[in-house]
């Protein structure tokens, strides 16, 4: 029987969690762009010793499991190293981390679909190689990587809940502590999907718009 | 600049292979290149092109034509020899290649336009990015080389919308743009419809006749004959013969040019060595 009261409140008792869980995506994706660019970039054109490093770190991180990784960071992190962060730094920490490495895959492919002569042509127009990188090459690149990272940013968005295992208060977290509350775990649990559901329904879309913008035929 | 004054208005005819009073704007000397791969591309090319000159390279496919024209503005870096472009060495790297690149212009086989910006924005984009003209200026200046090659009205299309021999003229227009002291052409119409071919070698006609500094690769031998003021035939990495266009497509000196000549102008497709098996 679904008691559509306790279904009703849970939504206000979820929105500090739901704050948390959007601060943490907000957070996390330009920095793992960011990282996810530096390592495509140490992978495609760093000195080779360079490269194989950033190659082994992204494989170290596409190869083991989310939430392994943020227990690793968590609980074994600060007794090892007596490096001791807040819950929501070390679990951010280990979000780029970890979706910085996919992307990165990502955009090196699609770096590496830009052919040569685009490069050539912002060269010989006298740009530097900076310049070609980001003036020619790059935007080209962007486009066709968007709709993946598009889906990576949704994935993350939903794969943060995996925090709600450490402590750290986001959506997921509030929704499991208010069921031990109330024993109402149908109507909780469907408040939580549909809160989950009616966030990333519309980023998925925007992204999609997105991506239909930037398209560049060719 | 200097001695210009005792050197009268010369007319196209003498204009040809000065006796040395003025250094050539393009110096390429026992030029080598081998590329990663251990293919031999060139193997000591010397060839000049002085102020206003017009000097098309022919020969078969896999000559290393191509190869040299990356050479000269340092797309590719050469292995032994040297090329000098207006005094200085090709081949240094950062800011000095970058300061030698800007004068030189390239149109390339396949275009090589930016897919993600419109027509103007292509055209516009050496100036803003590497010129770093004001934005008014950038803006008018881009107009005016694309009304140069005739597609002014095409400003705010993109490269996908046009046609090759458009695609091919607003290149053209973006190296323009940079104003440069010479244009590289790597056949620049090898890639373009039958139809479309003839309104980018008016252009480059044009420009020829205008007194660009011009360094041709290309399979139109009618252009060759008719526009260039210096003919150099590439084979295997090295320059067979070279000569006025009178000579070396009325009296070629060796047998192979002649060979390669007769084999192209009997071919309509623009592919000398399509067959591939004519040599033992």
């Amino acid at each position: 029987m679904f008691y559509w009261p306790a279904f009703f409140d849970a939504f206000p008792a979820l929105l500090p969690g739901l704050m948390v869980t959007i601060e943490l995506t907000v957070l996390v994706m330009p920095c793992a762009l960011i990282v996810a660019l530096a390592l495509a970039l140490a992978r495609l054109y760093a000195p080779r010793p360079l490269a194989r490093i950033a190659t082994g770190w992204v494989e170290f991180w596409r190869a083991t499991p989310l939430l392994l990784q943020l227990y690793w960071l968590y609980y074994v992190m600060p007794s090892e190293t007596g490096i001791l962060l807040p819950g929501f730094a070390t679990v951010a920490f280990g979000l780029v981390c970890n979706v910085s490495a996919f992307l990165s895959e990502n955009f090196r492919a699609g770096i590496g679909s830009i052919r040569v002569g685009q490069r050539h042509a912002g060269l010989a127009l006298g740009m530097s190689e900076t310049q070609a990188f980001f003036r020619v090459v790059m935007p080209q690149a962007w486009s066709r990587v968007m709709p993946e990272t598009a889906s990576m940013w949704v994935e993350l968005f939903k794969e943060t809940s995996l925090v709600s295992t450490l402590a750290v208060a986001d959506l997921t977290y509030q929704a499991l502590a208010l069921r031990t509350e109330n024993y109402r775990t149908l109507e909780v649990l469907t408040a939580l999907a549909l809160s989950y559901l009616v966030l990333a329904y519309p980023q998925a879309k925007f992204c999609d718009w997105l991506y239909r913008r930037h398209r560049v035929k060719e | 600049m200097s001695g210009a004054t005792n050197r009268g208005h010369d007319a196209r005819p003498d204009r040809r292979r000065h006796a040395g009073d003025e250094p050539a704007l393009i110096q390429i000397e026992e030029v080598f290149h081998r590329y990663p791969t251990g293919v031999e591309a060139l193997r000591g090319v010397s060839l000049s092109a002085h102020e206003g000159e017009v000097v098309c390279i022919i020969g078969p496919s896999g000559s290393g034509k191509s190869t040299l024209l990356r050479c000269v503005n340092g797309l590719e870096p050469i292995d032994r020899g040297r090329i000098r472009f207006g005094g200085r060495d090709v081949g240094a790297k950062g800011r000095e290649a970058r300061e030698i690149r800007r004068q030189i212009g390239m149109v390339f086989q396949s275009f090589e336009l930016f897919p993600h910006m419109t027509a103007l924005s292509n055209v516009s984009e050496g100036p803003r990015t590497v010129l770093r003209l004001p934005r008014n200026e950038v803006a008018a200046r881009a107009r005016e080389f694309l009304a140069k090659v005739g597609l002014a009205d095409k400003a705010e299309s993109l490269p996908a919308q046009l046609s090759g021999g458009q695609q091919q003229r607003v290149a053209i227009a973006r190296a323009l743009a940079m104003q440069p002291r010479a244009m590289l052409f790597d056949e620049a119409t090898s890639a373009l419809d039958p139809e479309t071919v003839g309104e980018v070698l008016n252009v480059m006609q044009q420009l020829a006749r205008e007194g660009m500094t011009m360094l041709v690769v290309t399979h139109e031998m009618a252009f060759a004959r008719s526009v260039a003021d210096w003919v150099v035939v590439m084979e295997s990495g090295q320059v067979l013969e070279e000569g006025p266009p009178g000579r070396i497509f009325r009296a070629a000196r060796l047998a192979r040019t002649r060979e390669f000549l007769h084999r192209v102008e009997h071919t309509p497709a623009p592919e000398p060595s399509g067959a591939g098996s004519d040599q033992p």
